[in-house]
């Protein structure tokens, strides 16, 4: 405890590793989400008893024109992979985009108007953290009417909170800082003030929880699939895979396996992504 | 310290009170026309304005949202129409499961929790960024994969425990595995940071250096002050922990709130959903009070006002 601490393992101005890891994944995966379809051109809600065993089964991995099988409808797996791939990872961005606006502007306001005003967004901010996510998700999009649409409101509707609390955080550190009163006595308005000095330091921070909060995203569209909310048949999202085949798991693990594996990929991309971000920006 | 438990008494209710308007709010933007859902489709035009007429649905809103208020306020959370029966029974015969579950859950967490983090902080090292990657890994998989793919090992390959239902203990064994463990790793890494953090700090110096034993000071002075933090979290950790019971209870074909949520979510059963969601809601703030009260008992200097 006494003496240098040990030295940073980390040389200044590369990336860490867990930031090239994560990056690497997610392009590989929405290049593969995006060109796969392209190569495999096969239509993902073709149904048809050619793609299924003479006892009506689905098939496994390898069968000839199935690479990884046919789901119970005869379907191919491999586009419907893709498919929902793209459109799990669609939603995900879509919502975290719509969340990380609406989070950004609340904390902001919240740090920026007179108490009250200030206290009571937050008080609400609150509210919307302690809500149970997953079931406030679900109501949601299950009231608005099943479909990807309301999946996003729902998602959104869950994850402005935790970002307008981390933006209200930073906002009110920085706001003391001698810069910003510095541009204040200088006569800077309040929109280039949050603008040009607090908004670039802000960013990075709320950069790492959006990301973080995209895993989050991957992660409730698959529990809201598997319960049935969320993304409707024909469509599928990896969720909505996940939860339509759950009963097949014994006869056939291959329809769980693959839509999990690219699942838990892409959710440790956007956590290794948010984590690496998250402690650089607190290192700082 | 009254007034402050007061003032967290009060933040509750206020949460409940607004997860009971986000519920009143979301059954009135459903489109369609209540009465005619609950009077059937061969209702006659007669029936459906009788309903009308006992359910007050043509009231103004702000009529509605008082009478609902009330009815909540004295416990009545509608009728269901997926179960035929009135929310407030289906929930009362499925909320002790899901507690059950949740509190056994909850137990395993913190008792790989601490014991792990205090163990990885003293050994440091590959242990040490072991716990780091492996909770970070944990995080990225949902609660329901791991819990099916513990049925298709110990339930269907081994034969070593049942593939689901609630019948005898030993089918909590596999629900309460897959929620205690990733939990409790994640808690682990962050009871870590915090014990990392609190380790450098002068009191811990001077207790190694009156000749206190490494494990007194350990668990006398270094856990308490670690866990303070953690508590606030740990209250919000609980809203997520319901979540997954809610998920992992479906897995594993348990009764319970979760295989409520299904059938409300399946056959579009808006009471049903909604009155899950009050439940929770106020689930949730208790627990938050639980640990506000839990704070001030383990710190002095909030006791005290300071």
């Amino acid at each position: 405890m006494i003496g240098p601490g040990p030295l940073p393992t980390q040389a200044r101005g590369t990336a860490p590793w867990g930031l090239r890891v994560g990056v690497t994944l997610i392009v590989l995966l929405s290049v593969l989400v995006i060109i796969g379809p392209l190569l495999w051109n096969v239509d993902p809600t073709y149904e048809s008893s050619a793609g299924l065993s003479p006892l009506g089964e689905p098939l496994d991995a390898g069968a000839a024109g199935h690479p990884l099988g046919s789901d119970p409808k005869g379907r191919d797996l491999l586009a419907r992979l893709f498919y929902a791939g793209r459109l799990t990872l669609l939603t995900a961005l879509v919502s975290v985009a719509i969340a990380t606006a609406a989070g950004l502007l609340v904390g902001l306001l919240a740090a920026n108007t007179r108490r009250l005003a200030g206290s009571v967004l937050m008080r609400f901010t609150d509210l919307g953290l302690a809500i149970p996510g997953l079931l406030l998700a679900a109501a949601i999009a299950t009231v608005l009417g099943r479909g990807t649409l309301s999946l996003v409101v729902g998602l959104a509707a869950v994850f402005w909170a935790p970002i307008a609390r981390v933006t209200y955080g930073q906002a009110i550190v920085l706001k003391e800082r001698d810069y910003v009163e510095a541009a204040q006595v200088m006569g800077g308005g309040m929109a280039t003030i949050l603008g040009r000095h607090v908004l670039p330091h802000l960013l990075p921070v709320v950069a790492a929880y959006a990301a973080l909060t995209v895993g989050w995203a991957v992660l409730f569209e698959s529990a809201l699939g598997f319960l049935g909310a969320g993304v409707q048949e024909p469509d599928a999202s990896i969720g909505s895979m996940l939860g339509s085949y759950l009963i097949y798991y014994r006869s056939h693990p291959g329809l769980i396996l693959f839509p999990a594996i690219f699942l838990g990929l892409l959710v440790l991309a956007a956590n290794l992504v948010g984590e690496s971000l998250r402690t650089r920006t607190e290192e700082r | 310290m009254a007034w402050y438990i007061a003032r967290r008494l009060l933040a509750a209710l206020i949460t409940v009170w607004i997860v009971a308007t986000a519920g009143f709010l979301l059954v009135e933007l459903i489109p369609g026309d209540p009465a005619r859902s609950l009077a059937g489709p061969t209702a006659t035009r007669e029936t459906i304005a009788e309903i009308r007429a006992t359910y007050g649905f043509d009231d103004p809103l702000p009529v509605r949202y008082g009478q609902w208020l009330a009815r909540v306020a004295q416990g009545d959370l509608g009728y269901s129409f997926a179960k035929s029966e009135a929310v407030v029974s289906v929930l009362a015969r499925s909320l002790p499961p899901t507690l059950m579950l949740t509190a056994l859950a909850f137990l395993l967490e913190i008792s790989i929790a601490i014991p792990l983090a205090l163990w990885v902080v003293s050994r440091g090292g590959l242990a040490d960024r072991l716990l780091v990657v492996v909770a970070g890994a944990t995080a990225s998989v949902p609660a329901f994969l791991v819990g099916l793919l513990l049925i298709y090992v110990f339930g269907f390959r081994l034969g070593w425990l049942p593939l689901g239902g609630a019948a005898s203990p030993s089918s909590y064994v596999l629900p309460v595995v897959t929620l205690g463990v990733p939990f409790g790793l994640v808690l682990a890494r962050l009871l870590r940071t915090s014990l990392l953090e609190q380790q450098d700090q002068p009191y811990i110096t001077f207790s190694h250096a009156i000749g206190e034993r490494p494990w007194s000071v350990r668990w006398r002075h270094l856990l308490p002050n670690a866990l303070l933090p953690l508590l606030a979290i740990l209250a919000l950790d609980f809203a997520g922990l319901f979540s997954s019971v809610a998920v992992v209870e479906v897995v594993f074909s348990m009764p319970g709130l979760g295989a409520d949520l299904l059938t409300g979510l399946r056959r579009l059963d808006t009471a049903l959903i909604v009155g899950i969601g009050i439940v929770a809601g106020l689930l949730v703030a208790l627990v938050n009070l639980i640990a506000d009260v839990a704070v001030i008992a383990i710190d002095p200097r909030v006791r005290r006002g300071t």
